[in-house]
């Protein structure tokens, strides 16, 4: 009731001309660095961070932000089209989105990525109005333990999620996890693994590897396949998803709603975490689990809400805590703090007009994205029908572009060449390449959050256990490994009794699909 | 009749010989003629970033070229702090340099590993501003003052943890003088940075740490979900005059974060007066001085000049500290 009337505040705020062209300029800006890889929304925050200085406070968040939720709607469109990623959060949609469009159904894929986006992103400002306070509390509940928990489940999860063995996602979990050891341990300051080179002191660059690993190893493969790339070439006719396509997406886009805000609120590569989580769920819920990977509707409308959803939930820490848990919500509190602004638990009190034209500019800025990019949908799909001696070239342009201009290093255009021909080759032995990314975010997370954690114990594992959230954790992971070993070693068994040459083949663990 | 080819090759002639040319006319140059480059070497939103952008943002009217911020985190400011280093010494690589600029080389020199960079390798332009720590807690502490906390620390050594933004990061050091002066002995819980830091005192994950005042302190203190026990700075802080400075407290600590902006040694004289000149237009400049004072912060210049003399100084106190800390 009060936040209604609130709300209804915020949007008399909001709905000036001014602030409008401000969260106009926001979102399109966003969808912008969306689709462009390399450049990702903490970029154009902070190019833009210094145009804000003058403006009122409201109408620099009300931009700021529009950026931030405007890039995940942007991310889809490259991993969707040539299988690059335009973020890190949409990594997975690359899994079943490419796949799709190889099929000639890039438009749909790219209409229910931005439509999964538009009601997933709605959910997530209607959960931070009304849910704030109550879930920034139950944020500062995690500390090391938690988070260290919580990452154990996730990589268990990420094992479920390739579209090939789990034996074989596994082997890469562990490739991505080394890599993640490369560089300055945060902690203690010791450089590991860099031989020297400086320019490893922060450690092998994600954004580096997911390029090469997907950008240029796909332009490789490509290559190879010039004979039947012409099912690539889209039917304009079939831009919209049909009513099947919806009656498979609405329950995934809920589903990736529910599980993106509540991930965002934690610390660490939210967005990231989250597109794997809802692809994996998914995955194990739609009963051919064995499709996944091949161009299933799904796949592409649960990650793609839950990323932007996971934008909803970041802000709670950031204004209900005044704790940014990322980059790009901590340029954003520095934009309010040059104004004056605090945000944290007094925000809502003292600047209500900050707090709600917020809220309400991004119900608005929701609405303005759906309609940014349902008609993009169609231009961006041409870009299929560029002859691929243009496109390829590039792609590559891009890549490199995009990698070198984050750090200014020739290491990462190496580490991307080489990830390129790594990735090229695992591709062709059947690996799938995707949870070496993941991975790669997710492990030096774990590794400090263990450290932390035994720090606070003096050394005692007891810790993991003793700490409800933690245990409750621990233990989804280790039921979801058994409930997958069970399954997995039943339908050998059945399969051994039908067919022996198959089962001995393929052998328990590496069941296609594995999502028993 | 052949004027042309002679013409040209002259032409060849002297564009060739003009890049060295400049070697030996100094008084030729023109400086700045693009924009040039800001690194703030930790990731953005923190605190070296929050003084580096409201600076960069003025640059424009006073230096005639707009300065670009960009974050080269990571290794506790090591990473950025080398990039600028080895940058080409022509004006154009200009570093936000903080207290790591000191510590890290000689951490790097008493543990024997190699140098990421060394103090040698910069020349001092000008501080701009100086930002003192605040010792919190969580307020539901039953530590209502910071004599409370030693007296019950002092009694049970090793049974409470603080946090600080990393091993041998500058408020590593600090704890370790601040347990040294008042003779606790208490665990330490290493994080990256000031947000986890908030988060592991909000959420009563360590008992004490502390936090920089007043931009990341001050929401927490007026929602009085923490309490201030302390200060870091020489003097009580207007913002704050309840609070007690460690020295009052017959403590001898004192601990605060400098901003200063640095270029890679070999950078000609000239430019370097340039810079000079300008970061003192820029501190001046009231833009710059009403961003900084709405984070609550001031403007706290000293000169190029002044500051290599006080740096030289500084040096030799925190070699001789870090000496005693980490040969413990």
């Amino acid at each position: 009731m009060d936040a209604w009337q609130s709300l209804l505040y915020g949007f008399s705020v909001s709905l000036t001309p001014t602030n409008l062209l401000y969260c106009a300029l926001g979102v399109v800006l966003g969808t912008i660095v969306g689709v462009l890889p390399g450049i990702g929304p903490l970029g154009g925050i902070t190019i833009l961070l210094p145009t804000t200085f003058g403006m009122e406070p409201v109408s620099a968040i009300i931009m700021l932000a529009g950026i931030y939720y405007g890039a995940m709607y942007g991310g889809s469109t490259t991993s969707i089209l040539v299988n690059i990623p335009g973020e890190a959060a949409s990594v997975v949609t690359c899994l079943d989105g490419y796949q799709m469009a190889r099929q000639g159904r890039a438009g749909p894929a790219l209409s229910i990525a931005a439509m999964g986006s538009y009601i997933a992103g709605t959910l997530s400002v209607l959960g931070l109005m009304l849910l704030a306070p109550l879930l920034a509390r139950l944020a500062l509940k995690f500390g090391p333990p938690e988070q260290f928990s919580l990452m154990v489940l996730g990589l268990v999860i990420l094992a479920y999620m390739g579209t090939g063995s789990v034996l074989k996602a596994l082997m890469m979990i562990v490739v991505g996890l080394g890599l993640a050891t490369v560089g300055i341990d945060h902690l203690s300051g010791f450089a590991r693994f860099t031989h020297g080179r400086a320019e490893l002191g922060d450690g092998v660059s994600f954004l580096a590897v997911a390029m090469g690993l997907f950008g240029v190893a796909e332009i490789l493969i490509s290559i190879e396949q010039t004979a039947v790339r012409e099912v690539i070439k889209p039917k304009l006719s079939a831009l919209l998803p049909t009513r099947e396509d919806w009656r498979r997406s609405l329950g995934p886009i809920i589903r990736g709603s529910g599980i993106g805000f509540l991930i965002g609120i934690l610390p660490g590569a939210a967005h990231v975490i989250s597109t794997f989580v809802s692809y994996a769920m998914e995955k194990r819920l739609s009963g051919r689990p064995e499709e996944f990977g091949t161009g299933r509707i799904e796949g592409v409308a649960g990650p793609e809400s839950a990323n932007n959803a996971a934008t909803g939930g970041a802000m709670i820490p950031f204004l209900a805590l005044g704790i940014p848990s990322s980059p790009a919500t901590a340029t954003m509190m520095v934009a309010l703090l040059i104004h004056g602004v605090k945000p944290g638990p007094v925000l809502m009190e003292q600047r209500p007009e900050v707090f709600w034209g917020l809220i309400a500019s991004m119900y608005i800025g929701n609405v303005m994205l759906l309609i940014l990019n349902l008609p993009l949908v169609g231009l961006f799909i041409n870009l299929l029908r560029v002859p691929q001696h243009f496109l390829f070239p590039g792609i590559l342009l891009v890549c490199f572009v995009g990698v070198y201009s984050v750090n200014l290093s020739v290491t990462d255009l190496w580490i991307m060449g080489i990830a390129g021909v790594a990735g090229y080759l695992l591709r062709k032995v059947g690996f799938d390449t995707a949870p070496i990314v993941l991975a790669m975010v997710l492990g030096p997370m774990m590794e400090q959050a263990l450290r932390q954690g035994l720090m606070m114990s003096r050394g005692e594992f007891g810790i993991f256990l003793s700490r409800p959230l933690s245990a409750v954790m621990l233990g989804a992971a280790v039921l979801l490994l058994v409930l997958h070993v069970v399954s997995s070693l039943r339908r050998a068994q059945a399969r051994r009794g039908m067919k022996p040459a198959d089962a001995l083949r393929e052998g328990p663990l590496v069941a296609k699909g594995g999502g028993g | 009749m052949n004027a042309r080819p002679v013409v040209v090759i002259g032409a060849v002639l002297a564009l060739t010989l003009a890049p060295g040319a400049g070697l030996f006319m100094p008084a030729a140059v023109a400086y700045p003629t693009k924009p040039i480059t800001l690194v703030v070497p930790f990731p953005p939103g923190g605190g070296a970033d929050t003084v580096g952008r409201p600076l960069a943002s003025v640059a424009h009217t006073h230096l005639g070229q707009p300065m670009v911020v960009i974050n080269k985190g990571g290794g506790s400011g090591a990473v950025g702090a080398q990039y600028v280093a080895n940058a080409k010494p022509d004006g154009y690589t200009v570093l936000h340099g903080l207290n790591p600029v000191t510590e890290l080389p000689l951490v790097d020199q008493m543990l024997g590993r190699t140098p990421a960079f060394k103090k040698e390798q910069f020349i001092p332009i000008g501080q701009v501003t100086v930002t003192p720590f605040a010792v919190m807690v969580n307020s539901e502490s039953r530590w209502k003052t910071f004599q409370e906390f030693v007296a019950e620390a002092r009694q049970k050594p090793d049974e409470f943890q603080y946090a600080s933004a990393g091993v041998y990061s500058t408020t590593h050091f600090m704890w370790e003088m601040i347990l040294k002066a008042t003779g606790v002995r208490a665990r330490h819980l290493p994080t990256t940075g000031g947000g986890p830091i908030m988060m592991a005192v909000l959420g009563k994950h360590v008992d004490i740490s502390h936090c920089v005042v007043p931009a990341v302190c001050a929401p927490q203190v007026e929602a009085r979900k923490i309490r201030l026990l302390a200060m870091t700075s020489d003097k009580r802080l207007p913002a704050y005059p309840d609070v007690p400075t460690l020295k009052e407290l017959g403590y001898d600590v004192t601990h605060s974060i400098w901003h200063a902006l640095m270029v890679p040694a070999g950078t000609p004289p000239e430019v370097v007066a340039k810079l000079r000149q300008g970061l003192k237009a820029m501190v001046d400049d009231e833009a710059f001085k009403s961003l900084l004072g709405k984070l609550g912060e001031r403007v706290q210049y000293m000169s190029g000049e002044d500051f290599e003399k006080w740096w030289d100084q500084d040096y030799q106190k925190v070699g001789t500290l870090l000496k005693q800390l980490i040969k413990k």
